[in-house]
């Protein structure tokens, strides 16, 4: 487990290294867009449970399928909402 | 910059294929004047003047005659410095001197009454500091400002086109300029001047999305116009369009606003959740037209709709409940024992009052990056079947990621027709509930 994490690390180093000269151009900030990616991955793993809930409840009741599916998309939209704020914010840090 | 953030993917011309307009001007004078105000030779021109006007206010000669110079290499210096002219030049230094001089003073000096002179006596400006001086003193400021007026009038230029040695722009520039407007329908701006095709000057310049704003509304107004009267005679809907418009009608009535309000206000409150509904859709599904561009993809439109949802929230809110009331209201009733009260429900309110405003930005931003983000995507998509392996492969290999990557976006753009209703939905959807829960008790 600690091999992978170093190798995780290591990655992320790398890529962070393979992104400096695209920074470069001074557009955004490298620490927005980290920013950014950190609250889309709360996101992704929010919507990933919501629709196990979902699909595991509609296996369960089939007749309530119509309510459920309507309140996944509703709540899908929500937490979408605070994920695109986060880039939002995150995409329009200035500087390096 | 705000007005850069709320207008962010807007401009004040539509962009259509080359080919279908093309701009064939011919001499200065065809060009709008905004562009000619941009030109190098123009502001040359425009330069000389001023600094005649600045000599008979009395500015010393060996300054003036190295001005121009010192001008020109400010406009080369970085890339947002280019296309100001000298009487901006002159403003910006002043501000930035001015600037760094309070926070030198603050850092150095901190008891100083007067930050500029303090700077001054160990840091000495004088290719700025005649021009400070002479913003210092009432008549001379009132005199540069008459002068700035007289140059940025539209008199001012058309003595250009008539008087200035250098009106005749050489065939290579106004080729050069026509390739540029190749394909750009500029729009009609009776009320304001634009500074270049994204960035407007000064008053109200009208804008792609306002234009395409009020297509949709017009759209809206005749089709809905037609419903009406058909919907007045009572009769129930017989024919395909008649059928089609009532049913989506209905159904924002009975699937969207009284889940989220109950029958009881759904009535009142329908006129302006279909007006949401519609325009915000009608606003969304022109994204999905070539050359067009969806309205609610600039944060101004969707900061507009949030937040009249926001004030006639609070508007019913009050009028339910008075001001005191509203505020008492926002935060639920947990009937919890006093000694966990006094403290959770000061901390609650504090949380809840917050969220009342943060909601309603989120609402705006979640239309916003929706709208907006879906388009770049898809930009991003195209973008690699098209600039990537043209530069790195052979053609085969570059066919097959080209068609690939058309695919993928046709693909994507039928994403994006269900985001445009899912949007609307969403949007309509929370606005009835959160109007709704700022009228009734938790």
């Amino acid at each position: 487990m600690i091999n992978s994490v170093r190798v995780g690390l290591y990655a992320l180093g790398a890529v962070a290294l393979m992104a400096m000269p695209a920074s470069a151009q001074g557009a955004g900030s490298m620490p927005g867009a980290i920013g950014g990616g950190l609250a889309v991955i709360g996101a992704g793993i929010g919507i990933g449970l919501l629709g196990k809930g979902a699909v595991e409840s509609i296996a369960r009741q089939p007749e309530q399928a119509g309510t459920i599916r309507i309140t996944m998309i509703i709540a899908a939209a929500l937490i979408e909402g605070v994920a695109f704020y986060a880039v939002l914010v995150g995409s329009q840090q200035f500087g390096k | 910059m705000a007005s850069d953030i709320l207008h962010i993917k807007d401009g004040y011309f539509f962009e259509v294929p080359r080919i279908l307009w093309r701009s064939h001007r011919e001499k200065a004078a065809d060009f709008p004047s905004w562009y000619v105000r941009l030109d190098s030779d123009y502001q040359s021109w425009e330069a000389d003047t001023m600094v005649a006007g600045l000599s008979q206010l009395g500015v010393r000669s060996e300054i003036l005659s190295g001005l121009k110079h010192s001008w020109e290499e400010w406009q080369h210096q970085e890339p947002k410095n280019a296309g100001w002219p000298l009487d901006a030049y002159l403003e910006k230094q002043a501000a930035t001197t001015l600037a760094t001089a309070g926070t030198w003073a603050s850092e150095n000096s901190p008891k100083a009454t007067d930050s500029y002179q303090v700077y001054l006596a160990s840091n000495p400006r004088p290719e700025i500091d005649w021009f400070i001086q002479l913003q210092n003193s009432p008549e001379k400021l009132a005199k540069w400002n008459e002068l700035k007026a007289q140059v940025n009038s539209d008199s001012f230029l058309n003595a250009y086109h008539s008087e200035a040695p250098n009106r005749d722009w050489s065939k290579d520039k106004i080729t050069q300029y026509n390739k540029s407007l190749d394909g750009k329908i500029l729009i009609p701006q009776p009320f304001g001047t634009p500074r270049n095709a994204y960035e407007a000057e000064s008053g109200f310049c009208l804008s792609r999305y306002m234009i395409i704003e009020l297509v949709v509304a017009v759209l809206a107004l005749a089709m809905f116009g037609w419903l009406a009267k058909r919907v007045a005679t009572g009769q129930s809907p017989k024919g395909k369009r008649w059928n089609a418009l009532e049913s989506m009608v209905q159904w924002v009535r009975s699937d969207v606003a009284v889940p989220a309000m109950g029958e009881h206000d759904a009535d009142k409150f329908m006129p302006l959740l279909w007006t949401f509904f519609f325009f915000i859709l009608g606003c969304n599904l022109m994204g999905m037209l070539p050359w067009v561009g969806s309205p609610t993809a600039a944060f101004g439109t969707t900061l507009a709709l949030a937040g009249i949802v926001f004030v006639i929230g609070v508007a019913m809110g009050i009028k339910t409940f008075g001001p005191v009331g509203f505020l008492k209201n926002i935060c639920p009733e947990l009937g919890l024992p006093w000694y966990l009260a006094f403290w959770i429900v000061p901390l609650m309110w504090v949380i809840e009052f917050a969220s009342l405003f943060i909601k309603h930005m989120v609402l705006a931003v979640r239309l916003l990056m929706n709208m907006g983000a879906g388009h770049l995507v898809l930009l991003g998509i195209l973008g690699i079947g098209i600039s990537v392996p043209a530069a790195m492969m052979s053609t085969p290999a570059w066919g097959a990621v080209a068609i690939v990557s058309v695919l993928g976006t046709t693909v994507l753009s039928l994403l994006e027709l269900l985001v445009a209703f899912l949007q609307a939905y969403l949007f309509t959807f929370l606005a009835a509930m959160f109007i709704g829960s700022s009228m009734h008790h938790h």
